[in-house]
């Protein structure tokens, strides 16, 4: 975690991403135009969130059998940053909807998927302040972060593509992968998602390193 | 295997007809405007960035002091 080879790695990729999605040759498309530049920024938040929220669940499963105060240390700071990457997703992709959907939210099996799912790691955050002492606080909020991670897979990631959807991916519309994704486009979008993972393990890796000093000072 | 085929020969209605129509912004592109949003975004992210790693070396030698 202290090592800066990685980060240093995120930073060139994330630069790179940015330099390259609005230099790089991207497909014509209708309706999307230029916007499908956004590919490139609003995914790789949600990738970063599921990431983050796929080591949190880790770690609450960890922490069940290890009772390790850092092993629940790090799930709190994953949904911490998770929550965070979300908030950007659903605000990325509120305006990007505006100005192809015509409206900043749709009554969407995908979006209110994914609002739920904010919701619910929101609340992880609530219980978690209304329990004081650590060893409980730390065991309840494990079970409940390993109920909410089967969910929000379900919602953002199966619900969605059973029905018809306005969302790409879903109900018969293309997905931005496999077979429909510009190879143009692949150049910038893996490094891209790449990047934003290193970030959002970084930025949580730094919050935690805070956390455990924090709770060093304060058991003295 | 009917989704690909309708899915095909709708991609193929739109590149007929939309082929030079799709708006893109090739004028803002040409006169090299694009380089100002790039070199601004840049500047941005990188100083981001550079303040990520400062506060991450405090952190180490916080670290480093226990």
């Amino acid at each position: 975690m202290r090592e800066n080879w990685w980060k240093v790695l995120a930073s060139v990729l994330v630069l790179y991403s940015f330099i390259g999605g609005f230099l790089s040759n991207v497909p014509a498309q209708p309706i999307l135009n230029e916007t499908i530049r956004n590919l490139y920024f609003h995914v790789p938040m949600w990738f970063t969130m599921l990431l983050l929220y796929f080591i949190s669940v880790v770690y609450s499963v960890k922490y069940l059998s290890s009772s390790n105060e850092k092993h629940d240390l790090i799930a709190v700071e994953c949904v911490n940053t998770g929550v965070f990457f979300g908030i950007l997703g659903l605000l990325t992709g509120m305006i990007w909807a505006r100005y192809t959907w015509g409206a900043y939210w749709t009554n969407d099996p995908k979006l209110n998927g994914t609002a739920i799912t904010s919701l619910m790691y929101l609340a992880y955050l609530v219980l978690r302040n209304s329990l004081d002492e650590e060893q409980k606080r730390a065991k309840i909020s494990a079970i409940y972060n390993i109920f909410a991670f089967p969910v929000m897979v379900v919602l953002i990631g199966i619900l969605p593509r059973m029905t018809d959807s306005l969302h790409p991916g879903n109900g018969g519309n293309p997905g931005f992968n496999s077979y429909d994704l510009d190879s143009r486009m692949r150049l910038v979008f893996y490094p891209a998602v790449l990047g934003w993972l290193l970030m959002g393990v970084w930025i949580m890796s730094v919050r935690y390193r805070i956390r455990v000093l924090e709770n060093l000072k304060n058991s003295f | 295997m009917k989704n690909i085929l309708s899915l095909a020969a709708f991609m193929f209605m739109y590149s007929n007809v939309f082929s030079q129509d799709i708006e893109m912004a090739t004028t803002f592109m040409s006169s090299g405007k694009i380089y100002v949003v790039v070199a601004v975004v840049a500047i941005i992210m990188l100083g981001l960035i550079i303040y990520l790693f400062s506060i991450d070396s405090r952190l180490k030698k916080l670290e480093r002091k226990d």
